[in-house]
């Protein structure tokens, strides 16, 4: 870190805090959604790769709408930051991305031995 | 035809591989036979796949020349059903009488349908199957007829179906139109091609059908016989189809292995998917008036018998059936599915009905039978009748021990012996037929009592001898096939109706030279079992011998004579290992073969084995042949197509999801209406330290709202910074944090953004939700000045703040300090003009060596673009920027970057300090 101190910025504050049911926080409940589709799209891995494929693909979407929305909270005034939304939501949204890919797959070596048989 | 050839015929009676042609008096019927491998590959693999393949054109129902159309009252699909039932039964019996049978349906018109996928066909299944097939009755509403459709999907059907190289293949394939591709008048340009090119040209689609190992078996029903030739050239390859201008004397190259049967009438369908052998009843023998009747005899060797009983439409008012034990029940009238146990009646039409009788566990079907007809017409009733045979039979030498081999020069004969048979049996005599590949000699032999039958073994030396015909092989195959008759009943030429017994193969019958030669025992692939092929692809053969007893023997393997091979594949000895079998010894040899022509199904490969016996060198050729199965190789191309299409969806799918939110997504998020922004004037020394400018505290200047986002925009600019984003950005590095730059024209800036940093020093990263985001911008001439000694430079951030009402100014500009504290731009601001300083010094020195070079030699100066780079008057500041982005650059060119004017000192190489 450079050589300047907190001590540079110091003159005093004054904060006004903001009512509790002001508070605006990230969309959770769309996080939770997604990674409750995630597991069912998850659990159809051994069912139905294209039931689980759809599934996935609702995932991606749900998991769009949650970074969407959590942008657009941001810029509120309200806004009340919880550390583990955006980690939490890029990893749910890798996983999602990596579960479908696993359903294309086994379709793709599925289709591929139908055609083949 | 063969009698062994016959009795498979009547095994696959509802495959319509009959005989003779129409039984109805008015059907017009003509069967083109070729030869016909089916029958010897099922009897041989007692395995079958059918694909039943089905015109669902419109002229079925409705054409110009009848607006009935051609099968107004569906016959092809009872016809169809019976064929299926009899299949069906194929699978019962004993074991080793039973044939696997799978089914598959198919419609063709104007593309290619498959109703049912490949299942088992068995008595359980049967029904279902049926249902499936009664369905093709409202098939009928495509506009053309396409062949090469109908020829495309039954090539790739049967890819689909059992593909193990041991499977026989049929395909029941029924049409009445002529191939139809557009529907213009004649021929047109596109449809001769598509006949010329897709379906007859060598390797087309018949010839791929053939290649396959598939059975042709075409119907075509038609009132001339003409418009259904290129049917016929499709089933059996020869043949005349002139139309429009073109003209086929044959279609593909492959031999022909198929059967076309043309049917002027619907009502001559059954009859064609029906065979048997045509039979008329006689007048009563009780001499009722109006009366005939069939009488006859079934003994305890008929397993089954068929009669397929058809009656004028007219002036016969009862037909009762009296089954051998003395049970009655009449026809025509509603008749119960199984009017008794043994019998199974299916009424085909109004005028036809099909009697399946079986004997079964427990149960009898000997005895006379009767089928009487009354009324004026009942002479005109016609039978069509086919046994099948039952019965064990035991081949043995002549010294009564089971055939293993025979010496060429010791025969002692052969003996057949029967079982289940009695006093009261019509066997009259037993076939032999020996064979080697297509060259066969059938021998007869006669009952010689207790239900033996023997061919003396003068006939067996002739037939090996020097003269005879198997002179030079090594093996042989022989069948022994019952020859029988039904008493009571004869065919339209007054011969006996003959009963359809199963014939006992034994394969691979050694013939020897007594002990001169090694004897062949067994011929395997690596694994153990008989030797396959995939495609063209060559395969180790392992041949084991017996050794001679007279002396070692050196054993030599060449390609045999292809000439006696049906549908020759051209079978090659690639390579072999020199293989001397010990006297009186077991020893495997090992051969390499490959065939050139791709095949399905089970082939005999012909060898010609030289011995040499390693005393005497006296040698001796014998032809041999090693059965082998052939299979395709599977379609790989269509498998990673489909693979390739479903990979590229998803990436499609998640690339369009990513890119519409990314669209959505990158855009500055408005503020809220009384958010500020403002710009704070600041010192930076060469440590990084950020400090007031001009006072003891930082103060806020130009402060304002934040009018520039009161709406959620793309770009904007701020103090002469460019705020803007990028949706291609956005889609390629994060949407979950989009990422919005700051820029100036010759100025560093930094983000408050630091999770992202830019490659561009020029560029700073924020947070597209600006809400207490800050950038920091310093004029790169000020961090020249740095770089070269000044103590501290100005610089400015710009930053923006919540409303002040719901956050005191004091408050944010405390945490805008912390903010900045804990960011990594004063260690950024330090390490750029570290690298700043270390740029100088080596233009510095390169000045100085350029300068000498000068001087020494000129001609280098040319050699070394580099020295050229060095003294250029490229500014400063614009060097601290790219040199700080070249790091990754050189680290990969650093073998042939070995100039010293541009490496940067080892221990100060210079890294992008954003780069974390």
């Amino acid at each position: 870190m450079g050589g300047y101190g907190m001590a540079d910025w110091m003159n005093g504050s004054v904060a006004v805090q903001p009512t509790s049911s002001a508070l605006i926080h990230p969309p959770v409940e769309f996080l939770w959604t997604t990674v409750a589709i995630l597991i069912l799209s998850l659990v159809a891995l051994p069912i139905s790769n294209a039931l689980g494929y759809g599934l996935s693909v609702v995932a991606s979407l749900t998991g769009g709408v949650t970074a969407l929305l959590d942008q657009k909270r941001r810029a509120d005034v309200n806004y009340a930051s919880k550390d583990w939304f955006a980690p939490t939501l890029r990893v749910i949204r890798y996983a999602v991305i990596l579960v479908a890919f696993a359903h294309i797959a086994l379709l793709a070596i599925s289709a591929a031995k139908d055609a083949v048989r | 035809m063969s009698a062994s050839t016959k009795k498979v015929l009547a095994i696959l009676i509802a495959s319509s591989l009959g005989l003779l042609g129409a039984t109805s008096s008015h059907a017009s019927t003509e069967i083109i036979q070729e030869e016909k491998p089916l029958d010897e590959c099922i009897s041989k693999q007692h395995k079958l796949s059918v694909l039943f393949l089905v015109d669902e054109s419109i002229s079925l129902t409705k054409n110009k020349k009848n607006p009935k159309g051609t099968d107004p009252k569906n016959l092809r699909v009872k016809a169809l059903q019976a064929s299926a039932t009899a299949l069906a039964s194929l699978a019962n019996g004993d074991k080793q009488d039973r044939i696997d049978v799978e089914a598959s349906i198919a419609g063709f018109g104007d593309g290619y349908t498959p109703h049912q996928d490949w299942m088992s066909l068995d008595s359980e299944t049967i029904s279902d199957f049926s249902l499936e097939l009664a369905k093709q009755a409202q098939r009928n509403t495509d506009f053309h007829t396409r062949y090469n459709e109908a020829m495309k999907g039954a090539v790739a059907s049967f890819e689909k179906s059992t593909n193990d190289g041991d499977s026989c293949r049929l395909l029941i394939w029924f049409s009445d139109g002529q191939h139809d591709y557009d529907d213009v008048r004649g021929l047109s340009k596109f449809e001769k091609r598509q006949i010329s090119y897709d379906l007859c040209r060598s390797g087309g689609y018949v010839d791929q059908l053939r290649e396959n190992g598939v059975f042709i078996q075409a119907v075509g029903l038609n009132d001339s016989s003409q418009a259904m030739e290129l049917m016929k050239i499709i089933a059996v390859r020869d043949g005349l189809f002139k139309s429009d201008g073109l003209t086929l004397t044959r279609c593909g190259e492959q031999p022909g292995i198929g059967k076309f049967t043309w049917v002027n009438e619907a009502d001559g369908l059954i009859d064609a998917l029906i065979s048997g052998e045509p039979v008329h009843p006689n007048q009563c023998a009780d001499g009722t008036p109006e009366c005939y009747e069939f009488i006859f005899q079934v003994d305890e060797t008929v397993s089954r018998f068929r009669f397929l009983v058809t009656t004028p439409e007219t002036g016969v008012n009862s037909t009762v059936v009296t089954a051998g034990e003395g049970d009655s029940f009449s026809l025509f009238e509603g008749e119960e599915k199984h009017p008794i146990d043994v019998v199974t009646a299916t009424s085909l039409t109004s005028t036809k009905v099909l009697l399946d009788v079986l004997r079964e566990k427990g149960e009898s079907i000997e005895g006379h039978w009767k089928i009487r007809f009354l009324g004026p017409n009942a002479s005109a009733a016609i039978g069509k009748v086919s046994f099948v045979g039952d019965t064990t039979l035991r081949i043995m030498d002549g010294t009564d021990k089971p055939l293993r081999s025979i010496d060429r020069f010791k025969t002692t004969g052969l003996t057949a012996k029967l079982s289940r048979v009695s006093e009261g049996s019509r066997i009259q005599a037993i076939e032999f037929t020996f064979k080697y590949l297509q060259e066969e000699q059938k021998i007869i032999a006669q009952s010689i009592g207790n239900n033996s039958f023997k061919v003396e073994k003068n006939a067996i030396a002739q037939l090996l001898s020097n003269s005879g015909k198997f002179a030079s092989v090594g093996s042989v195959d022989i069948s022994a096939l019952p020859l029988g008759y039904v008493l009571g009943l004869k065919d339209e030429k007054g011969d006996d109706v003959s009963i359809s017994y199963h014939p006992t193969f034994l394969h691979d019958v050694q013939i020897t030279d007594g002990d001169q030669q090694p004897i062949v025992k067994s011929i395997l692939g690596a694994d153990g079992k008989r030797l396959e092929f995939k495609g063209t692809t060559k395969r180790t053969a392992y041949f084991t011998f017996a050794g001679a007893d007279a002396a070692d023997t050196k054993v030599e393997f060449s390609s045999g004579d292809q000439s006696l091979t049906r549908n020759p594949k051209k079978f090659t000895v690639i390579e072999q290992k020199e293989c001397v079998v010990p006297r009186g010894r077991e020893k495997t040899c090992q051969v390499d073969i490959k065939p050139e022509v791709k095949g399905y199904g089970p082939y005999g490969v012909p060898l010609t084995i030289t011995y040499t016996n390693k005393t005497s060198s006296e040698t001796k050729k014998i032809s041999h042949v090693a059965s082998v199965n052939m299979k395709t190789e599977p379609p790989v191309g269509p498998g990673i197509r489909r693979a390739i299409e479903l990979l590229a969806l998803f990436l499609l799918v998640q690339g369009s999801l990513r890119a519409g939110f990314a669209i959505l997504m990158t855009r500055f998020a408005r503020l809220n209406g009384t958010s500020r922004r403002g710009r704070i004037p600041v010192s930076i020394d060469s440590s990084g330290r950020i400090s007031p400018r001009g006072s003891a505290q930082f103060a806020l200047i130009d402060d304002g709202y934040a009018i520039e986002n009161s709406e959620s925009v793309r770009e904007f600019d701020l103090f002469g910074i460019r705020f803007s984003c990028s949706p291609l950005r956005t889609f390629l590095k994060s949407t979950v944090t989009p990422i919005g730059q700051a820029s100036a024209a010759d100025t560093h800036v930094f983000g408050s953004s630091s999770s992202r940093m830019s490659n561009d020093l020029s560029i700073g990263l924020v947070n597209l939700a600006l809400r207490n985001q800050w950038v920091l911008r310093v004029s790169r001439n000020e961090i020249e000045s740095l770089a070269n000694g000044t103590s501290s430079i100005s610089g400015e951030v710009v930053a923006f703040f919540d409303p002040y009402d719901f956050k005191h100014m004091d408050g944010q500009m405390q945490s805008l300090g912390t903010s900045i504290v804990s960011s990594a731009v004063p260690e950024s601001i330090r390490e750029i003009v570290e690298v700043a300083k270390n740029k100088s010094e080596t233009h510095e020195k390169n000045d100085l060596k350029v300068s000498v070079d000068h001087q020494s030699d000129n001609s280098s100066v040319n050699k070394n673009p580099f020295n050229v780079t060095a003294t250029s008057s490229i500014p400063n500041a614009s060097m601290v920027s790219s040199e700080v982005e070249k790091p990754k650059k050189q680290k990969k060119n650093k073998k042939k970057d070995v100039s010293p004017s541009v490496e940067p000192p080892s221990e100060n190489k210079p890294r992008n300090p954003f780069a974390n």
